[in-house]
């Protein structure tokens, strides 16, 4: 995407696939890119007639509410998070039933290693494609340790009507798939991203529910059955992959009010969105055709609406920190043409006790301290914040760890991992979209 | 404007029956040219976008050994090759009725949308109602055309299922779809042909840097399955199409040749026509150069017009062709039609530069000559039949060396098909340039023979028609080329089809065929439990079975190979070039030998006794070859394996066809319907009997060639054009000798039947040169085109209507072509002729 985007927040991401894949259109006219007087979030406004609309708070459910609401147009799972590499040597243990990576310690614990089956370990020559699910990757001790990793996996749902027509075809289907996956290298300084786009399709993407499983090809996110938070995802590119076992630490967090989320003053302008904030991670990362153990944090977004943005909404800077003293902290900042804060920026801390506090747009002052130029697409972007919440005694500096996090796709912004320095120290994930 | 120039364009607008004239003929000559490189491009785009899949861009593609595959197989094929773009596609072909009864046929193409390059086609039309609405198809131009229908237009399938026509794409955007081309989404596609959860092929785009497909790949796919590059099926395509191009390269030489011809002849006349004028300007003290100067601007004029009118024409002319073109490329090469007919400018530009250098080349020489004469002499008509007997015999030596050049090229060469045409080329020429003295030859021999037992009108008509040649003799010998071309050509076909059939009838040995409705790639279906099932019915002595494969070859190129388990009578079926191969049956039965087609024999220049070498999934099979048999099955070619051979390589049983041999005395009607019940129970048979076989397959020949049919018309109406427009210019150089006939008493009616009788003579003559050259052209064809091209031999077969109607045809043509002129002169007031002296 070279022209310059005009909308905010996720809903930026969903509307401009949407309309990059030229899909929704109830009027017929693809939108005019030259001059960009086309605003792609209208895309998403028209054509709701038939879909759920976010207009009141709800009851969650869980983990029902974690698979998919059909009845409104768009929803992901949003993963991000840090990993790092094992120092520990990886466990070659015969006879484990068990073909997935497991965690030999406490899933609360940032420290795990990784078990792999034995036939499996030394298997590192087959192609990755080849790989069956539940093979354990090739663990690689002597590459792994210290290394630092960012990742981010998403996977969109979008419907394109709200009912399906019969058909004997079941390519018949109104529900696409697109899914993002990245992981930066913060040690190499590098940035490997990619897209993938599917229609619902038995053999190929969708979600199943019992357990949970939202697939795209060989990308899924699964809920682990049982009781706790446990989620597996996996996911692989060109030359990045990832295999991950999530177990979280913290509760869910209902964002919003009590998860209905408004994004500007259009009734039904708004989404239901909780997260999960901080989920233990352990699994394998593989780079290079090297895979390696990692364990680290990640952070669980989930959302779904129908129509969110309003027409002024250009961009949004979304910010997920997890702090060192176990403290979680969500903020966005809706910019208006001006560049603004608009009033509907938003967010929530969560304490390590356990205590929500949510965040209004007044509660927090966030500027910005550095900029970056993009050199590929020669979009300029923050690069340092000072993110500071007064009535938590909060005063955050916010750097990225790789400058360039920059996703050039189909769509262009920037979502990468971020570390935290000031009153409080620790990690996160930040999305900028629409510079 | 020059005095001159102003002189010209009175002339012509004097002379405006003549301007039409000149500018039709060469319109029709650069029209022919232009139809026949049109529809050739179309042809060979059609196949070129079948190769590189539907936006051009396929480098590899996954296809099944079958037509069509389950479409899970393209998740595998997205985790191993995901940064390939795979795009999945389902084809197939679909009936549509109009609203005005008509039923034309359309191929659907169905992608998935999603995986579709999404540059520029999002311009074209709106993938989003593409995507969602059920129905919904894209279709080009041209089919929009065909079809009588505009963006929004609602079709329906012979099926009654709705079609949408979402959006015609114009020929300058993209995708550009071939003529009978519907784009849909592979939703839309499943539904329109009923298959739902299948597909024709995925197709792949290497990324930059990688050039064969990730190993992953191949290891992953389902059994049957393969990923070739488009390279690799192209160089078979091409190698299959390359045939079906020869026989269009031989129509455009031809078309190059008459056209031209015509050109020539026409403006040939225009100059000769005013040799007196040109002799008188000469005398008053014009120069040559401006002479010749003068003649180039008309003939610039003529030619910029016909060859635009040329150019339109013969766009015109290549949809009228594109018909049975069309059909051929679907009948043969599963093609998915023709693309947009429209004319690049590099071919208008072609057609109009054609024009104008023939004309030029043409006006130049007769007006040079015409120039070059002394002022006076011109006017003297002695003089010039003087120059026309010079230009009779040089026209002589030429017709020789042309003739010996087209020997050598045939005598020095064995397996090059350009020869070929050139020799071909050669001696159409050498006939023509000969045919003016040889029918002037045969003619003086009547005239001494028989003139005195002639009435007096046929016997001026024949004395003086030796004297019309010279100014006739193109537009005759162009006659002459293009009967000899029809009969040429009718021959071959006829020879081809008697060949064909024989070949059917020697093959055919079973009463009854049981074969898969799908056959041409579709996997096996027919167990061995059913062979026997069929073999136990009563009145059944015995069955056999076929079963196609294909294995690469030691060259790397991709081989048929067909396995046959035949019982003694169908061993029969098997014509084999050299009669002693029969003696290998038993080292063939035994998988020692193989046997291969003719045209494989050909095209791998394999003689018997040498080594065939195929990779099989047992490994490399390197076999003797045992004898070569005639088969006009394949362009390509098969190799024949015996079933055990079959059996024990390729670890099956199964067959895709079967053949019935009945018991002596085996009640026919009844044997029928047991057939027809037991396929009806193996859903995809069909049951045919050998004359129902025989008879579709004749069908297809006959569609195939019935290009040809039209092409040689076409030439014979442009040769009789051309006979026209030399008579009229004959008699208007002949108007004062008419004119004295009519005032020494002659009646317009008879003067009317001494022009005509005049023209008879003359056309019968060529018509008769025409017969023996033909003849030559078609042992041409057969023997040297055809050999060399398909690897085909055929027998000679005389026909007489191949022989006759042609000629026939161009007699009546060239009558017919006489009645206006001859009535026009014999209109002229004698004294009104005579005046201008």
């Amino acid at each position: 995407m070279t022209e310059r985007a005009r909308a905010g927040t996720r809903w930026f991401l969903a509307a401009v696939a949407v309309v990059t894949i030229g899909l929704l259109g109830h009027g017929r006219a693809p939108p005019d890119r030259r001059t960009g007087s086309d605003d792609p979030t209208r895309y998403l406004r028209g054509g709701a007639a038939g879909f759920a609309r976010a207009l009141a708070p709800r009851v969650f459910s869980f983990p029902a509410d974690h698979g998919a609401h059909g009845d409104f147009r768009s929803e992901w799972w949003y993963f991000t998070g840090h990993l790092a590499g094992n120092s520990r040597p990886c466990v070659a243990e015969t006879g484990g039933d068990r073909a997935a990576p497991e965690a030999t310690t406490a899933p609360a614990s940032d420290s795990t290693t990784l078990r792999c089956r034995h036939g499996d370990a030394g298997r590192g020559t087959r192609h990755p494609a080849q790989r069956r699910p539940g093979t354990c990757v090739q663990c690689d001790p002597a590459a792994a340790a210290g290394r630092h990793f960012g990742f981010q996996l998403t996977l969109f749902r979008f419907e394109l009507a709200p009912t399906a027509a019969a058909s004997s075809s079941a390519w018949r289907t109104p529900r696409i798939m697109l899914g993002h996956f990245a992981l930066s290298d913060l040690d190499r300084a590098r940035f490997h991203h990619e897209e993938r786009l599917a229609r619902a399709h038995p053999a190929l993407a969708g979600i199943r529910s019992a357990p949970l499983e939202i697939y795209l090809d060989d990308w899924s996110i699964r809920r682990l059955p049982g009781p706790t938070e446990r989620w597996s995802l996996r996911a692989r590119g060109d030359d990045a992959a990832i295999d991950l076992e999530l177990t979280a630490t913290s509760a869910i967090v209902l964002q919003g009010d009590a998860g209905l989320s408004r994004k500007g003053a259009t009734p039904g302008n708004a989404s239901y969105y909780y997260s999960i904030p901080r989920l233990a991670a352990h699994g394998a990362v593989e780079v290079d055709g090297a895979s390696q153990a990692v364990a680290g944090r990640a952070w669980l977004d989930r959302e779904w609406s129908t129509s969110a943005l309003e027409r002024s909404q250009r961009g949004w800077d979304w910010f997920a920190l997890q702090l060192d003293d176990g403290a979680n902290l969500m903020f966005y900042r809706l910019r208006d043409a001006t560049g603004a804060g608009a009033p509907y920026s938003a967010g929530s801390l969560q304490h390590a006790d356990g205590r929500v506090e949510h965040l209004a747009a007044a509660d927090v002052t966030l500027s910005v301290t550095a900029w970056w130029r993009s050199p590929a697409s020669g979009a300029r972007y923050p690069a340092r914040w000072r993110l500071a919440v007064a009535d938590a005694g909060l005063d955050l500096d916010i750097r990225p760890a790789l400058a360039d996090q920059e996703w050039r796709g189909r769509l262009r912004y920037w979502e990468g991992a971020v570390t935290v320095s000031g009153s409080r120290a620790g990690r996160g994930y930040v999305e900028l979209t629409g510079y | 404007m020059t005095l001159q120039q102003l002189a010209s364009l009175r002339f012509l607008r004097r002379h405006r029956a003549q301007c039409l004239l000149a500018v039709s003929g060469v319109a029709l000559g650069v029209a022919i040219v232009v139809a026949i490189q049109l529809v050739q491009a179309a042809a060979r785009q059609a196949f070129d976008e079948a190769l590189h899949g539907v936006f051009g861009r396929a480098t590899h593609v996954v296809r099944a050994e079958r037509r069509d595959f389950d479409e899970r197989v393209l998740a595998t094929v997205r985790r191993s090759a995901a940064d390939w773009q795979p795009l999945a596609v389902l084809e197939g072909p679909l009936q549509l009725r109009l609203a005005d009864g008509r039923r034309v046929s359309l191929r659907v193409v169905g992608i998935d949308t999603l995986a579709m390059p999404l540059a520029g086609a999002t311009a074209a039309f709106p993938p989003g109602p593409f995507l969602r609405e059920p129905g919904a198809v894209v279709i080009g131009a041209a089919t929009a055309a065909h079809l009588g229908c505009a963006a929004g237009t609602s079709l329906t399938t012979t099926a009654g299922r709705p079609v949408e026509v979402l959006a015609v794409i114009p020929p300058t955007a993209r995708p550009l779809l071939a003529d009978g081309v519907a784009l849909a989404d592979l939703a839309t596609a499943q539904e329109l042909l009923g298959a739902a959860g299948r597909l024709s092929r995925i197709e792949l785009a290497a990324p930059p840097g990688a050039s064969s497909p990730p190993a992953a790949l191949q290891a992953d796919l389902p059994a049957g399955l393969i990923v070739e590059g488009s390279g690799a099926g192209a160089a078979g395509g091409r190698q299959l199409t390359r045939a079906f191009y020869t026989n269009l390269d031989a129509l455009s030489l031809l078309a190059v040749l008459v056209g031209g011809f015509m050109i020539y002849n026409t403006m040939a006349f225009f100059v000769v026509q005013r040799a007196p004028l040109f002799a008188r300007l000469r005398a008053l003290g014009v120069t040559r150069r401006a002479i010749a100067g003068h003649v180039a601007f008309e003939a610039g004029v003529l030619g910029l017009l016909g060859g635009v009118l040329g150019d339109a024409l013969g766009v015109v002319l290549a949809r009228r062709l594109a018909g049975p073109m069309a059909q051929t490329l679907a009948d043969h090469y599963q093609s998915t039609g023709l693309a947009a007919l429209a004319l690049p400018p590099a071919l208008a530009l072609g057609g109009v530069l054609l024009a104008l250098a023939t004309t030029l080349v043409a006006a130049l020489a007769p007006a040079w000559q015409a120039a070059s004469l002394p002022p006076g002499q011109a006017l003297v008509s002695s003089t010039r039949r003087a120059h026309e007997i010079a230009n009779l015999r040089r026209a002589g030596w030429a017709s020789l060396l042309c003739l010996v050049t087209g020997l050598v090229l045939l005598g020095a060469t064995t397996r090059s098909l350009y020869a070929g045409f050139g020799a071909l080329a050669a001696l159409l020429l050498a006939a023509m340039l000969a045919v003016p003295a040889v029918v002037g030859a045969a003619l003086r021999a009547l005239a001494r023979r028989a003139a005195g037992r002639l009435p007096l009108p046929e016997r001026l008509a024949l004395q003086s028609a030796t004297h019309a040649l010279a100014r006739i003799g193109l537009a005759v010998a162009a006659l002459m080329a293009a009967t000899a071309t029809s009969i040429g050509v009718g021959l071959m076909v006829t020879s081809f089809r008697v060949s064909v059939d024989d070949w059917l009838q020697q093959l055919l040995r079973a009463d009854y065929y049981l074969a898969q409705e799908d056959a041409e790639q579709a996997p096996p279906t027919i167990g061995p439990d059913f062979a026997a099932a069929i073999a136990a019915l009563p009145g059944v002595a015995a069955v056999s079975r076929v079963r196609r494969l294909e294995a690469n070859l030691a060259d790397g190129d991709r081989a048929r190979v067909t396995a046959y388990d035949l019982p003694p009578a169908a061993r029969a079926g098997f014509r084999f070039l050299d009669d002693t191969a029969a003696r290998a049956w038993p080292a063939w039965l035994r998988g020692e030998a193989v046997f291969v087609t003719e045209p494989f024999a050909w095209h791998h220049a394999l003689r018997p006794g040498e080594r065939v070498v195929l990779d099989t999934p047992c490994g490399r099979l390197d076999r003797p070859l045992a004898g070569i048999y005639r088969d006009y099955g394949s362009e390509r070619g098969a190799v024949a394996i015996a079933w055990s051979l079959y059996r024990r390589c390729w670890g099956d049983d199964r067959a895709h066809g079967i053949g019935v041999y009945p018991a002596a005395g085996g009640a026919q009607p009844a044997l029928r319907d047991r057939l027809d019940a037991l396929a009806a129970g193996a859903a995809p048979l069909a049951v045919w009997s050998n004359a129902e076989v025989r008879a579709r397959s004749l069908e297809v020949f006959d569609r195939t060639f019935a290009i040809t049919d039209v092409l040689t018309l076409v030439a014979a109406v442009v040769a009789a054009l051309g006979v026209f427009n030399a008579l009229l210019a004959l008699h208007i150089e002949h108007a004062r000798e008419y004119a004295m006939l009519r005032a020494t008493g002659f009646s317009r009616a008879g003067l009317r039947r001494t022009l005509l009788a005049q023209t008879a003579f003359v056309a019968a003559a060529a018509v008769s040169c025409a017969v023996p050259v033909g003849i030559a052209i078609a042992a041409l064809l057969t023997e040297v085109i055809n050999r060399r091209s398909f690897g085909w031999s055929m027998q000679f077969a005389w026909q007489a209507q191949a022989l006759a109607v042609p000629a026939a045809l161009a007699f009546l043509a060239a009558l017919a072509a006489t009645v206006y002129p001859a009535a026009r002169a014999a209109a002229i007031p004698p004294a009104a002729a005579l005046r201008h002296d």
